[in-house]
C-alpha cells in the first residue's frame, strides 16, 4: 500500500491506536506483525523470502560471535553476505542478464526467467542486512539475541520499502530502552509527513507527468526547450519523490519513538558533486562509503587506487538501482566526476560567497545531465535526449508556468532553510507559524495533487 | 496542551483557507464553463435570466435526452405560459433536486416542473446512486449542512467517505478545475467571457443536428442490427451497447433511487402552486422488447395530488430511426417534434380545470 493512500492512513492509525494501548513489552511484536502485514499486502511470497533471509542473517550473526578465529569469522561473514547478495542478484539481475544474452547471442531464455518478480524493497533490506552483519563482524554492533527485535529491524514498515537504510546501532538505540515520542517529536512528525506529502503529491507527481511524457518519446517533442524542461522535470521529480518518501518514513517512524537519520539535506544546493553525495540519499552514500569504498582501501593506497575505488564504488551504487547499462554508466559518470573533483581539489579553492552560487548552478547542471542517463530506458534514448539539448529546434516548455513558480518557491525556501534552519524554527516556533506552515502544505496537497491518478514512488522500483 | 492547540490551529487554518475560497462561492465564478459543474452553473444562470424575461414559466429539468428545442423569443409561449429548461447533459435526478433548490429557493418561481423518465418502468441497468461525478457537478450548490443527506445517498461506506471528504475539503473536489485554470488562466477568462455573453442565445437557439439513423433495423430474436452504411464502428458499438443491454439482476435499485430523488422534489413542492409533470422520454430509435417490470416508483409518485403523469404513448410516434442520431438522442427533426408534442400536452393538461 502506498504511503499516500487511504489504506495506509487506516493501517497507520490502527497500528498507532493498538501500539499505545498495549503494554510496552508487547509493542515490538505488534510492530513486527504490522510490518509483515504491510509487506505481505504487496505480495505474500515476498514475505516468505524476507523471513527466510531474516532467519539466516540472525543465525549467521550469532554464529559469528561464537567463532574465535578471525579467519573463520571472516569466512562466515563472506558466506552470509554472499547469500544476501546471491538472492539480490538472482532476483534483480538474472532476468535482465538472460534477456541481454538472448538478444546478443540468440541463446534461449530458461522458462523460469520470465517468472522472476522483483520483491519490493529488496535492494534496501539487503543492504541493511549486510550492514548489520559487517558491523557485528567488526565488533561495532553486538549480535542481537532477540529474534523478534532483529526481525523488526529488518522489516520495520516505515523504511522497509524504500529506506532510509538504517544502521543497527541507530535502530536498537531507540528500541532498548524504548522511549515514547516527545511533544516536539510529534510536532516534527506532523511537519515531516505534511512536507513529505507536499513533495510527493504536489511537486513530484505533477513534474512526473511532464518527465514521463517527454521520456516516453523525446522525438514527439523535439527541441532544446523540450529536452531541457523534460530533463529538469525529472531532476526535480526524483528529488521531491524520494525526499518526500523519506520525510514520510522518518516522520512515521518518529510516531513510534524511532529517530531515523536525515536522508536528504538540500542536495541541489551543493557546490560540488562530492558535496552532492554528502547530501543526497545519505543513507546509501554512507553505506557505500563504509561497506564498499573504505574496505576497498578508500584513499589510503595512493592516488590511482583512490580513483579506482571511487569509480568502483559509484558503479556499484549505479548498478544497485537496476540491471540496465544506463544505471552503470550513470554510476561511472558520477565516479569520474568525483575523481576529477578529487584531483582538482588541489588547485581549486573552496567556494566563497560569490563563487558558491555559480558552483551550485554548475553542480546542478552536471547532476541533471546524469539524471538523463538514470531516467532513460536505454542508452539510445539517453543519447537522443542529450542530442536534443543541442538541437537547433526550439521545442516547447513542458513544465506549466504554475509548476515552474512552485519550483522557484521551493528553491527559495530551500535556501532559507539552509541559512535559517526553517524546519527547526517552524516546529519549535509559535503555534500560529506552525499551523500556517502545515495548513499551507496540506492545502496545496488538497488543490494541486493528482488524486485521480495512482502514481507510485519512483524508488519503489529499486 | 501545546500539541493540541497547535493541531487545532492547523485544522482551523485549513478550514479558513478552504472555506474562504471554495465554500464562500468565490471560486464558483471561475469554474470552467465546459466542465460538468460549469454546465450546471451555466444552466442555472440562464434559467435565472430567463425568469426575468418571461412569466408563468414551465421549467424542464433533465439530462442530454431532454432535447427541448426552445427559443429565446416568446415562440414557446402557449396559453400564456412560457417554457424554459435547465437540462444539463450527464445530470441525474439527484442533481435536479439541488438545481431546483438553487433556482427556486422559495418554491414559487414556476407554474410547473417537467420531470422526465427514461422509461416509466424501473429497470436496473445503471446505478446512478454510485455516481461520484454528481458531487463534482453540484458541489457549488451544496453546503456543509447537505453533507448528511447527500453523502448518505451513496450506497457504500467508501463512497460516503469520499463524498464527505469532498464536501468538507471542497478544494479537493475542484482540484482538476483549478489545475486547468492555473495551466491557462487566459483561456479560462476568454471562455468565461464568451459564456456570459453567448450561452443563453446558444442554448435556446441551438438548431440541433441533421444526422439520423434512417435505415437502422433490428432482429431482436437474433440480437442483430442492420446499420445504415454511413455509420462508423464507434457509433454502431454505441447503439449495440445501449439497445442490447439487459440481463442485469433486478434488485429494485432504480425504484429506490427514483422514490428518493423524485420523491424529494415532490416533497419540496408539496403544498405549493407548482405542479410536477412526469413524462416518459422517447425511448430510442427502436424500442427494446419491454421487460416484464413495473413502474413502481411512478405509481407511488403519481398519487401526489400536485402531480400530473403524461401518457406513456405520448412520444411513440418519435421512436423511429429517422428522428435519432444515436441510441438515445433526438436529431433536429425529432427534437422539434418532441418539443411541440410536449408543449401541447403540458399546456392541455395545465388548462384542464
Amino acid at each position: 500500500m502506498l504511503f499516500n493512500s487511504p489504506e495506509f492512513v487506516l493501517f497507520l492509525v490502527s497500528v498507532l491506536v493498538v501500539f499505545y494501548a498495549i503494554p510496552k513489552r508487547a509493542r515490538p511484536l505488534l510492530l513486527l506483525a504490522a510490518s509483515y502485514f504491510f509487506y505481505a499486502y504487496w505480495n505474500v511470497k515476498f514475505l516468505i523470502l524476507l523471513i527466510a533471509i531474516t532467519l539466516a542473517d540472525f543465525g549467521g550473526a550469532l554464529a559469528m560471535t561464537k567463532l574465535s578465529s578471525t579467519a573463520a569469522r571472516r569466512g562466515f561473514l563472506t558466506v552470509c553476505v554472499g547469500l544476501n547478495l546471491a538472492v539480490l542478484v538472482a532476483l534483480k539481475y538474472l532476468a535482465p542478464a538472460y534477456k541481454g544474452l538472448h538478444a546478443l547471442t540468440g541463446l534461449p531464455e530458461p522458462g523460469f526467467v520470465s517468472d522472476i518478480v522483483l520483491p519490493i524493497g529488496i535492494s534496501f533490506h539487503t543492504f541493511q542486512s549486510i550492514s548489520y552483519l559487517v558491523d557485528v563482524y567488526r565488533g561495532a554492533q553486538p549480535a542481537i539475541r532477540n529474534l523478534p527485535h532483529y526481525a523488526l529491524y529488518i522489516a520495520f514498515f516505515p523504511q522497509l520499502v524504500a529506506g532510509p537504510i538504517v544502521r543497527a546501532g541507530e535502530f536498537f538505540r531507540d528500541l532498548n530502552p524504548w522511549k515514547g515520542p516527545s511533544q516536539r517529536d510529534v510536532l516534527r512528525t506532523v511537519f515531516l509527513i505534511s512536507l513529505g506529502f507536499f513533495k510527493k503529491m504536489v511537486m513530484a507527481d505533477n513534474l512526473g507527468l511532464a518527465a514521463d511524457s517527454y521520456f516516453a518519446d523525446p522525438l514527439l517533442h523535439p527541441g532544446v526547450r523540450s529536452a531541457l524542461s523534460g530533463s529538469l522535470a525529472f531532476s526535480f521529480q526524483i528529488y521531491f519523490d524520494f525526499s518526500g518518501y523519506s520525510d514520510i518514513a522518518i516522520g512515521t517512524a518518529l510516531l513510534f519513538g524511532f529517530h531515523f537519520p536525515e536522508n536528504f539535506r538540500r542536495p541541489y544546493l551543493s557546490a560540488s558533486v562530492t558535496e552532492f553525495w554528502r547530501r543526497w540519499h545519505m543513507s546509501l552514500s554512507s553505506w557505500l562509503r563504509d561497506y564498499v569504498y573504505i574496505p576497498l582501501g578508500g584513499n589510503r593506497n595512493g592516488a590511482v587506487a583512490l580513483y579506482r575505488n571511487l569509480l568502483l564504488t559509484m558503479m556499484i551504487g549505479g548498478i544497485w538501482h537496476g540491471a540496465n547499462w544506463t544505471f552503470a554508466v550513470w554510476g561511472l559518470y558520477h565516479g569520474v566526476l568525483l575523481a576529477l573533483e578529487r584531483f582538482g581539489s588541489r588547485f581549486v579553492p573552496a567556494p566563497g560567497p560569490v563563487t558558491r552560487p555559480i558552483r551550485v548552478a554548475g553542480t546542478f547542471a552536471l547532476v541533471s545531465l546524469g539524471w538523463i542517463l538514470f531516467r532513460a530506458a536505454d542508452m539510445r534514448l539517453a543519447g537522443t535526449v542529450l542530442g536534443q539539448l543541442f538541437s537547433t529546434e526550439k521545442g516547447l516548455w513542458l513544465i506549466p508556468t504554475w509548476q515552474r513558480m512552485l519550483i522557484l518557491l521551493s528553491v527559495m525556501l530551500s535556501v532559507a532553510d539552509e541559512r535559517f534552519n526553517l524546519e527547526k524554527r517552524i516546529v519549535e516556533g509559535h503555534s500560529l507559524l506552525y499551523g500556517f506552515a502545515i495548513a499551507m502544505l496540506l492545502f496545496a496537497v488538497e488543490l494541486l495533487s493528482q488524486t485521480d491518478k495512482t502514481l507510485p514512488f519512483v524508488y519503489f522500483q529499486f | 496542551m501545546r500539541l493540541v492547540s497547535t493541531l487545532l490551529c492547523v485544522a482551523g487554518m485549513i478550514a479558513l483557507l478552504d472555506g474562504s475560497i471554495f465554500h464562500s462561492g468565490l471560486y464558483d465564478r471561475l469554474i470552467d464553463p465546459s466542465s460538468a459543474a460549469g454546465a450546471i452553473q451555466n444552466a442555472l444562470s440562464n434559467g435565472r435570466y430567463r425568469s426575468t424575461l418571461v412569466k408563468n414559466q414551465v421549467l424542464a429539468v433533465g439530462d442530454s435526452r431532454m432535447d427541448f428545442r426552445l427559443k429565446t423569443t416568446d415562440q414557446n409561449q402557449r396559453g400564456g405560459r412560457s417554457f424554459g429548461t435547465i437540462a444539463v447533459p450527464g445530470s441525474t435526478p439527484r442533481c435536479w433536486f439541488y438545481m431546483l433548490r438553487a433556482i427556486d429557493p422559495d418554491r414559487n418561481q414556476f407554474t410547473a416542473i417537467l420531470l422526465p423518465f427514461d422509461d416509466y418502468i424501473d429497470e436496473d441497468w445503471e446505478d446512478h446512486s454510485t455516481r461520484l461525478i454528481d458531487l463534482a457537478m453540484i458541489a457549488p450548490l451544496l453546503t456543509l449542512r447537505d453533507i448528511p443527506e447527500f453523502c448518505s445517498s451513496y450506497p457504500t461506506a467508501e463512497l460516503k467517505a469520499r463524498c464527505v471528504a469532498g464536501l468538507l475539503a471542497k478544494g479537493w473536489t475542484y482540484q482538476q478545475d483549478l489545475q486547468r485554470l492555473l495551466r491557462d488562466y487566459k483561456l479560462r477568462q476568454r471562455s468565461l467571457d464568451w459564456t456570459r455573453t453567448n450561452s443563453y442565445a446558444t442554448l435556446y437557439n441551438f438548431p440541433g443536428t441533421e444526422q439520423s439513423l434512417e435505415g437502422l433495423t433490428v432482429d431482436w430474436q437474433k440480437r442483430e442490427f442492420g446499420f445504415p452504411p454511413q455509420l462508423s464502428d464507434a457509433r454502431r458499438r454505441g447503439i449495440e451497447d445501449v439497445l442490447l443491454r439487459g440481463g442485469a439482476p433486478q434488485l429494485g435499485t432504480l425504484t429506490r433511487y427514483r422514490l428518493q430523488w423524485y420523491g424529494k422534489i415532490a416533497a419540496r413542492y408539496a403544498g405549493t402552486k407548482t405542479k410536477l409533470i412526469y413524462f416518459q422520454l422517447p425511448r430510442g430509435p427502436l424500442v427494446r422488447p419491454t421487460p416484464n417490470l413495473e413502474a413502481t416508483a411512478l405509481r407511488t409518485l403519481s398519487r401526489d395530488k400536485n402531480s400530473i403523469t403524461l401518457s406513456p404513448d405520448l412520444f411513440e410516434h418519435l421512436e423511429r430511426p429517422k428522428f435519432f442520431i444515436d441510441a438515445m438522442h433526438l436529431n433536429r427533426l425529432g427534437s422539434e417534434r418532441f418539443t411541440d408534442a410536449l408543449v401541447s400536452a403540458v399546456s392541455e393538461r395545465l388548462d384542464r380545470p
